[in-house]
């Protein structure tokens, strides 16, 4: 039986693209007597990280998807790992680069490439989480019990998210980074970032493409950006009641402020000014703060040993179904009957049901007795007789009854493709993934992610062998 | 009394044993004491409770599910004599051999143990899921047998009588502090009295939050149960082993 799984994380941002294999292990977290519950233990080792390489673009500033592909394919090999051997793990696109046009089409054919069970993603929220728990703030509040805010300042945007005793209280982005300004070889500006467009305006600094301005120019544009990021991802002091939380910084302009570069253009961008402009105002406001060990890999390793997670350790399942990828995840409403909950959740979602299977989150219904068990059993496969929605049909149960309720729809219904899970954590997810089965075909891994593309690229079909 | 810190909360909450009460010069506050006595009173109840009258006519006669004894006179000897609780009366022996042998598959057994409350809170919800999951699977499915006053070992006998090839035992805990209402399923496969030792038994405990028995959020909810059982049997024949052994191969 498999209790060790081999997990990737790929991360393609603005500035930079890297990747990392981690090997993750499953542990019961019960006395034997008890129904088993496997986490991913918390030792999860980092086998192989590769160098920190500068994302591929092409002329026109699209991802030169080829290239990525490329440099993907040549750190598998290097690493010596076979994309089959990979079990999970995600290839996520971050920053900026998610905005740009060949971004959807990009990040799905990089996950098939890195394994079986690699989940395409991208979104703000997400990144900002996988920051935070990569650079191992989350679990340092965990352990403290303490208020813990991650912010990750990359190459196109600032993601923050804050943990109160390892549990998520919220996450958002800036569009600010360490690229604001993009510099040709000469030190000539090349482009400025619409926000950090919008703020010199408002500051009346003058810089604009094709100029190559002063040095106290550029510090002084470093530090309206600063500002702005401060202002946004630090409490206000002027909030009596709410004690600062503990600042964490990561992404790799925090990895700039350990360790200061004095070729202040070595990335052609305005990484370094940033990040001395940032640490200036850290000390001034006397605050205390800490740079993760993680700093540049914090949200690649996020990717990598964060977005699995393991379902209860009693599910139902169809094991030739596996794995699944990119179901759309729709929350039933509680209501008084869950048959009308069912049908109007598909009156609002007709096209979702329609474009291929759904994954639907039954609300909490007390399933601990057996006529209740029996009831919502009936009523969902009416459900299905009625909608016929596109196989296999995949529920998600918030109490622990998928492997009963899995039997008692299987019951009435012999042939139905049908898998039931419970115990994950849904976060603010909007795509389910599910791996193949671990220890003895009762854990699942399932990846629960985002997909915001900006300008809304449809993702090519995925399909499976 | 509110825990002290958001770590304290988080902890509290991951455990429903007594943590963060607090206390009062050398002693735990009253509040704190008062609810040690009334959980352990509830504990001590549980410990003598035995199958109520509604229980053993709407629940074991109507299903004509038959409600036998072992050598235990009254509660007062079962706990003060725990073997005579592992071994069926003459007369019960003799009325099971008139059924018997079945050869079934799997033999349920219902068994007051430590706790008669938690069986009427659980067994009704948790035996629906264990048969529907045997007959989905194919295994043969004894009619279940109820006995008062029976320890876990008592079910070698029944199984070894009516020849099962697996019996499971569902029994009531020894109350702790937290619940009253637990329950267990012990699974042995060919059971015997000669040849059964604890380690052959499979065991899946801290069932609760059946039907009567309220908010109890730590165990496993008993239809749930029934249908965990019915895989660990199918690892078991597939094994041809239980308990210990199982354990090793799974």
């Amino acid at each position: 039986m498999k209790q060790e799984l081999l997990s990737v994380g790929i991360d393609i941002g603005t500035t930079t693209t890297h990747l990392v294999f981690c090997m993750l292990r499953a542990e019961n977290t019960r006395s034997v007597s008890q129904i088993p519950r496997q986490r991913i233990a918390a030792d999860s080792k980092i086998l192989y990280q590769s160098p920190i390489f500068f994302t591929p673009l092409d002329q026109d500033g699209n991802i030169d998807a080829p290239a990525v592909y490329r440099l993907v394919e040549a750190e598998y090999r290097r690493a010596s790992i076979e994309p089959g051997a990979v079990s999970c793990g995600a290839a996520i696109i971050t920053g900026e680069s998610a905005a740009r046009r060949n971004a959807a089409a990009l990040i799905a054919e990089l996950s098939r490439l890195a394994g079986d069970f690699v989940a395409a993603s991208a979104g703000a929220e997400l990144e900002s989480i996988l920051a935070a728990r990569g650079s191992g703030a989350s679990a340092f509040s965990r352990r403290t019990g303490s208020r813990v805010r991650n912010i990750d300042i990359g190459g196109g945007t600032t993601n923050a998210a804050t943990f109160l005793s390892g549990e998520l209280e919220n996450a958002w982005c800036l569009d600010f980074g360490g690229r604001f300004i993009r510099f040709s070889e000469d030190g000539i500006v090349a482009s400025i970032s619409p926000s950090a467009q919008q703020l010199f305006e408002e500051l009346g600094l003058e810089i604009n493409c094709g100029d190559k301005p002063r040095e106290c120019l550029l510090v002084e544009s470093a530090n309206a950006v600063a500002f702005a990021i401060l202002d946004a991802c630090l409490e206000s002091d002027d909030d009596q009641m709410q004690a600062h939380p503990q600042y964490w910084f990561s992404g790799g302009v925090a990895e700039l402020i350990k360790e200061s570069e004095k070729n202040k253009l070595v990335f052609g961008d305005m990484g370094v000014f940033l990040a001395d402009a940032l640490h200036t105002e850290l000390e001034r406001r006397g605050l205390s703060y800490k740079i993760s060990d993680q700093a540049i890999r914090a949200t690649v390793i996020g990717a990598g040993s964060e977005i699995v997670q393991l379902s209860g350790h009693t599910v139902f399942v169809d094991e030739a179904l596996l794995p699944l990828k990119n179901l759309p995840l729709l929350r039933v409403p509680k209501g008084a009957s869950l048959a009308s909950c069912l049908r109007e959740l598909h009156g609002n979602y007709v096209d979702q049901f329609e474009d291929g299977p759904v994954a639907l989150i039954l609300p909490d219904l007390p399933l601990h007795t057996y006529k209740a068990l029996c009831e919502a059993a009936e009523q969902i496969l009416g459900f299905i007789e009625a909608v016929e929605p596109v196989a296999p049909h995949v529920f998600v149960t918030r109490s622990d009854s998928a492997m009963a309720l899995g039997q008692q729809i299987r019951k009435r219904s012999r042939d139905l493709p049908l898998i039931v899970l419970d115990g994950i954590d849904l976060l603010k997810g909007d795509y389910l993934e599910i791996g193949r089965t671990i220890s003895g075909g009762l854990t699942l891994p399932v990846i629960v992610k985002t997909l915001v593309f900006p300008d809304q690229i449809e993702l090519p079909e995925v399909k499976e062998k | 009394m509110a825990p002290a810190s958001e770590s304290s909360k988080y902890i509290c909450g991951e455990t429903p044993a007594r943590l963060h009460t607090g206390r009062c010069g050398t002693r735990p506050p009253t509040d704190a004491w008062l609810r040690f006595r009334q959980d352990h009173a509830v504990a001590r109840d549980a410990v003598h409770s035995e199958f109520s009258a509604s229980f053993e006519r709407d629940y074991l006669l109507a299903n004509h599910y038959p409600l036998l004894r072992t050598r235990v006179a009254d509660r007062r000897q079962y706990i003060l004599n725990p073997p005579m609780g592992k071994r069926l009366s003459f007369e019960a022996i003799e009325s099971l051999s008139r059924h018997g042998p079945t050869g079934v598959d799997v033999q349920p057994v219902i068994t007051d143990g430590l706790s008669a409350e938690a069986v009427e809170a659980n067994v009704p919800e948790l035996l629906p899921t264990l048969k529907d999951g045997c007959e989905l699977s194919g295994f043969s499915f004894g009619k279940p047998v109820a006995v008062r006053f029976g320890r876990v070992a008592v079910a070698d006998q029944i199984g070894e009588i009516l020849q099962a090839r697996v019996v499971v035992n569902l029994i009531g805990e020894r109350p702790g502090l937290s619940s009253g209402v637990g329950l267990s399923a012990y699974i042995t496969y060919n059971p015997s009295i000669t040849t059964t030792i604890s380690s052959h038994r499979t065991v899946v405990s801290n069932i609760s939050g059946g039907a009567q028995s309220g908010a109890c959020t730590y165990g496993t909810p008993p239809p749930e149960a029934g249908a965990y059982i019915t895989y660990l049997l199918k690892k078991i024949f597939e094994y041809g082993v239980s308990g210990v052994s199982l354990q090793q191969r799974l």
